[in-house]
């Protein structure tokens, strides 16, 4: 059953697959030890946010998620925002930290040294 | 020589005195009796030269006319008399008069040509009084426009001074005004140049977001988000 999970929450890569997951086992009043085990286990998963100019497809979620679970080692919940205006690139925050990549910003830092100029 | 008054001495004044006493006593009755004596003497020679004269009426009547004649004739001497002297008197008087107002009037003459003179050379006096007053006025007023005028020509000169540094200093804070206005102006100027320019600057990154977001391919940007996540990789995990 446990690695039946497993398998379960690597599937689960993104906050709404996990809101989605969590209102089915509240929806199906699964209270069985091995649901609450999971509910828990779920809900103690880390999140990152991140932002991005797109709409991301499934292949590049699964990318994202793998790439996410190989460098931090564990498995991660995406939190992702669509906002066109940022152009490109992406947005992220994580434990506290705020950092921003996005090719708006980069396009006005350019402005930005244009004026100091 | 030693004068002691014991009782010889004594007696001898006494008896002085009481000489005195009765010598003056005596002296006094003979006095008062020699008076008596002259008055009684007197009223018997009186009584002796007394004459009683018997005249008649005519003869009365005569003496009376005699005295009153006499009498009249006397007033009338007498009066003669004081006429001529009361003439006499005012002749001289007149006379004394008369010379005397011939000097008065000799000495009225004197003292009106004397007043004319006085008067003549009171006016030359005055006239030259007037005349060296005039002058030294004259002298006095020209020293006083002298004056007057070198002191309006000094309030002058420093009133072209006073007013000289005035519109030197008025001008030169008018051209650090002015400069300062400038510069404000051209500060402003390049204020407003930046924010027009930041303006401008917003718009076209605006339209350059908006462009490169739609013009990049899905590709492309899945290489930009994987790029920014090694960035990100770097700087947060």
């Amino acid at each position: 059953m446990k690695e039946g999970f497993g398998e379960l929450v690597r599937k689960i890569r993104t906050k709404e697959e996990l809101i989605f997951f969590l209102e089915e086992i509240a929806r199906k009043k699964l209270l069985k030890e091995e649901v609450s085990e999971l509910e828990e286990k779920l809900r103690a998963l880390p999140q990152i946010k991140l932002e991005i100019a797109f709409s991301p497809g499934e292949d590049f979620l699964n990318r994202l998620s793998q790439w996410f679970e190989k460098e931090l080692g564990q498995k991660i919940i995406l939190d992702i925002t669509c906002n066109p205006k940022i152009a490109g690139g992406l947005i992220i925050e994580y434990q506290g930290k705020w950092r921003d990549f996005s090719l708006a910003k980069r396009i006005d830092q350019l402005f930005i040294n244009e004026l100091k100029d | 020589m030693v004068f002691n008054l014991n009782e010889r001495n004594l007696f001898f004044i006494v008896f002085f005195a009481l000489a005195a006493l009765i010598a003056w006593v005596c002296l006094d009755i003979f006095r008062i009796l020699r008076k008596e004596k002259r008055q009684s003497s007197l009223l018997r020679d009186f009584g002796a030269n007394e004459l009683f004269l018997r005249i008649s009426e005519d003869f009365r009547e005569q003496l009376k006319e005699l005295i009153g004649r006499e009498v009249q004739k006397n007033v009338e001497q007498f009066k003669r008399e004081f006429q001529k002297a009361s003439e006499e008197i005012i002749n001289g008087y007149q006379s004394q008069f008369e010379s005397g107002n011939q000097e008065i009037k000799r000495v009225l003459g004197e003292f009106s040509q004397l007043i004319a003179g006085e008067v003549s050379n009171l006016s030359k006096f005055s006239l030259e009084a007037q005349n060296k007053i005039s002058l030294e006025a004259k002298t006095k007023i020209l020293e006083l426009n002298r004056a007057a005028e070198k002191e309006f020509v000094k309030i002058q000169e420093e009133n072209l001074k006073a007013a000289a540094q005035i519109y030197k200093s008025v001008k030169e804070n008018l051209n650090k005004k002015v400069q300062e206005t400038e510069k404000e102006i051209e500060d402003y100027k390049k204020e407003r140049f930046k924010e027009m320019d930041r303006k401008i600057y917003q718009t076209l990154g605006e339209v350059a977001k908006k462009t490169i977001g739609k013009t990049i391919d899905l590709s492309a940007h899945e290489k930009l988000v994987m790029e920014a996540l090694e960035k990100a990789k770097k700087e947060i995990f």
